[in-house]
């Protein structure tokens, strides 16, 4: 008898229980990896982070690791002769540009996969249209291949496409990439909610890092 | 953006916008192939390219038209197809 009075107290503080908090595991490719350690065998799980990288955004700056080196970014590919979905794409990160304004941990980086059309210049003229700071969120462009081939890192669709309105194909999609440089969300950046949900776990990421 | 307000310097508005009032005749051949230049919109100057959309069908660009002026401008009229039609040939590329 008292063995089930046990049991339904139990059930009834689990219902009681918070929420746990939302945990943003970390996405993308991974190795597992078998160590011996102390004669025991521990076997890890290891994730890629962001590989190096280089290009050069609207102020003619470098960006490369050491751009993003300790911060937080969300990254996006576009291009600035886009008339479907980078109008809403800009749209949505100029809400994390705001959100964010004032921290200094908190970058972002969007990359154009047009960079016969989208120049430095180009991008300067785009982010000054739209009233961004380039030390906040760096437009980059670079070799054509580089470009491409960071999009498949980040698992991000970008590709010419001449059927395309604008000439390229790419996906709407904003990544959350932490201090570690790994990535821990993919939202779609056309979709307010998504980016509702993208700036409160910005809020997560930036206060796990606090010791 | 989804009520036509535009994106900063970038976008200009298409909602409560003097120069959709003022060019209501060109609205058909902008949506299809696109303009580019200087333009006045409502006292802010905008100069960039805008995209055109080739594949849009005339009933699809008469509904377009319908949406931006009845719904975002507060006209109470709109295009009929054959004007679509006709400032589409006006300005045939």
């Amino acid at each position: 008898m008292s063995r089930n009075k046990y049991l339904i107290a139990i059930m009834f503080s689990c219902f009681s229980c918070a929420e746990p908090p939302r945990e943003l595991s970390v996405l993308g490719p991974y190795k597992v990896v078998d160590e011996i350690v102390d004669g025991h065998l521990n076997t890890d799980t290891v994730f890629t982070s962001i590989r190096p990288f280089e290009f050069i955004d609207q102020e003619g700056n470098t960006v490369n690791h050491q751009t993003i080196e300790g911060k937080v970014y969300v990254t996006d590919f576009f291009f600035t002769s886009c008339p479907t979905i980078c109008p809403k794409m800009k749209q949505q990160m100029l809400r994390i540009y705001d959100a964010y304004s004032d921290f200094d941990n908190l970058v972002l980086l969007s990359h154009s996969i047009d960079p016969v059309r989208d120049s430095v210049g180009r991008l300067k003229d785009y982010a000054d249209k739209l009233g961004i700071n380039s030390e906040k969120w760096h437009l980059v462009t670079g070799e054509r291949d580089s470009i491409y081939s960071m999009a498949k890192h980040y698992m991000i669709a970008a590709q010419e496409d001449k059927l395309a309105p604008g000439g390229y194909a790419h996906s709407g999609a904003f990544l959350l990439v932490d201090q570690n440089k790994q990535i821990r969300g993919i939202y779609d950046g056309t979709d307010a909610e998504e980016v509702d949900q993208l700036i409160a776990d910005i809020e997560l990421i930036l206060n796990q890092s606090e010791p | 953006m989804e009520n036509g307000q535009g994106l900063g310097a970038l976008i200009p508005p298409v909602a409560n916008a003097d120069f959709v009032l003022n060019n209501m005749e060109q609205l058909a051949c902008i949506i299809k192939y696109g303009m580019q230049g200087e333009i006045t919109v409502n006292g802010v100057v905008y100069n960039d390219q805008m995209e055109g959309n080739a594949r849009l069908t005339d009933v699809e660009i008469n509904n377009i038209i319908y949406y931006i002026l009845v719904e975002l401008n507060g006209q109470n009229k709109s295009f009929e197809i054959g004007d679509v039609k006709a400032h589409l040939d006006a300005c045939k590329r």
